[in-house]
């Protein structure tokens, strides 16, 4: 079993049911969008589906972890960051809601507000929000 | 504007196109497309995205025409236009294969692995045609079929059980004699985390070792099983998964400590009470565990293999009993009919 999975890792429901990753990136879109307007339980229901059906999206593991926050669940938020961290470490928008969830952590919100510093150098939406966070933190 | 970008007048005024061609005499399919196509044209509709696949084609050319990005309502939707492609995961994509290193050796191992898959599956698929041959004898009854179907699951099951431990015992005497030899799957996570399923996966993604542990109750009520399963598959421990799906949800509280004593997760408390979980019977080798966590950081691996190779023995115990209830059910509401209609007839 262990010998396995290192080379070739299991089918994902997603594969099996033969969903793409522009429908999953649809779903993580209207995802995005009912988190916006408020409704947080929905947005976390359709989010905890996607990360279900395929595990290795990292956008549905950034989102659910902006779902947890938004509910008050300040661990499983960066759980989930993390894991989407860890499944893509080089995305800045990953990065970016890596760096959040550490600020939640008093012990980790140094490491926090170190990336967000680094995030702050950057252009787009990333960096703009980055900035905005850094400024809002203060010295 | 409707969903395809042209303004309703712009809309409305191909409908009267069309319905001006038919009252004076029905208009061709062809024509009556282009008559709704002038309109759409002087909003920058080209006659290609009339015909596209779907409404997206549409508003995407729209947007592209008109020189812009497409309209972002929330924070959330622009920061997801930010984030790369999906590393794999969906239908169509390449590769399923962990990280791109390991692509080439994957596809020629895989296809050394497949011959050898295709010529077992086909002496495993004889041998179990032969196995159960009794299932078309027509001499014997239902229920004896029933019976002799249990009892070869039943000694399949004892045959992986006994290779599993066996197993169990080799794997944790060549552990104990590499002292460096690391774990089969998962990092040694600079968190420390104390082991257990929580203490896996933070451990797994670093630094979150101790606040996973400690929040592992709230955690599982919160994220739920089949969130955490999914996130033991993303972090490449996809044996957890049957495991974090009876911890999350409704069962958390209870089989949060049950299992977390079963494997080692809180070392400190000792043995805790796990009156509703059935791992009670692997506690022993849980407690074992637990002592062994606490000698520091060299020994994370060796309880590491301890827990996993633990697990394989529960699931085989459980997939055991499962099937000899299932058999047994079945023979017991067989017998229960058959005793009615008797019983009917008196």
């Amino acid at each position: 079993m262990h010998d396995g999975h290192e080379a070739v890792r299991p089918e994902t429901p997603a594969e099996a049911l033969g969903m793409t990753e522009e429908m999953g990136r649809a779903m993580a879109r209207l995802a995005a969008a009912e988190l916006d307007g408020g409704r947080v339980d929905l947005a976390r229901d359709i989010l905890e589906g996607l990360v279900v059906s395929n595990p290795h999206d990292h956008a549905a593991w950034t989102l659910l972890g902006a779902a947890e926050k938004r509910r008050g669940c300040a661990l499983a938020a960066r759980l989930c960051a993390a894991i989407a961290h860890e499944l893509a470490p080089d995305d800045p928008r990953v990065e970016l809601a890596y760096a959040e969830a550490l600020l939640a952590d008093e012990e980790e919100r140094p490491a926090g507000r170190a990336r967000l510093a680094v995030l702050a150098a950057s252009k787009g939406p990333v960096g703009d929000r980055a900035r905005a966070l850094v400024a809002a933190l203060g010295p | 504007m409707n969903v395809h970008g042209v303004e309703d007048g712009a809309a409305a005024a191909a409908l009267a196109g069309v319905e001006q061609g038919e009252r004076g005499g029905g208009l061709a399919p062809a024509n009556a497309r282009r008559a709704a196509a002038r309109p759409a044209a002087a909003v920058g509709i080209g006659a290609p995205v009339l015909g596209a696949a779907s409404a997206n084609d549409a508003v995407a050319d729209l947007v592209a025409r008109l020189g812009g990005r497409a309209p972002v309502r929330s924070l959330d939707e622009a920061l997801l236009q930010a984030t790369g492609p999906a590393r794999g995961g969906y239908a169509g994509a390449t590769s399923r294969t962990t990280s791109a290193a390991l692509t080439a050796a994957a596809s020629r191992g895989t296809a050394a692995s497949a011959k050898k898959t295709t010529s077992r599956s086909t002496s495993t698929a004889a041998a179990a045609r032969k196995e159960l041959a009794f299932l078309d004898d027509k001499t014997i009854s239902i229920e004896e079929k029933l019976f002799r179907f249990l009892v070869l699951m039943q000694q399949k099951t004892d045959k992986d059980l006994v290779a599993a431990m066996k197993s169990y015992d080799e794997k944790k005497a060549a552990a104990a004699k590499s002292s460096g030899s690391s774990a089969p799957a998962a990092k040694s996570g600079d968190g420390g985390g104390g082991g257990g399923l929580f203490g896996l996966l933070g451990d797994a993604v670093g630094s979150l070792g101790k606040s996973v542990v400690s929040g592992a109750e709230g955690l599982a009520k919160d994220l739920g099983g089949p969130v955490l399963a999914a996130g033991a598959t993303a972090l490449g421990m996809p044996w957890l998964a049957p495991v974090a799906l009876q911890i999350g949800g409704p069962l958390a509280a209870g089989a949060v400590d049950g299992v977390a004593s079963l494997l080692g997760a809180d070392a400190g408390k000792g043995t805790r009470s796990a009156a509703s979980t059935p791992s009670r019977s692997t506690s022993t080798s849980g407690s074992h565990a637990a002592s062994a966590a606490t000698s520091g950081a060299g020994a994370t691996d060796e309880v590491f293999d301890e827990k996993v190779e633990a697990m394989k023995l529960q699931q085989l115990v459980e997939k055991q009993t499962v099937l000899f209830n299932t058999v047994s059910n079945i023979l017991k509401t067989m017998h229960d009919a058959q005793m009615n209609a008797i019983g009917n007839i008196r």
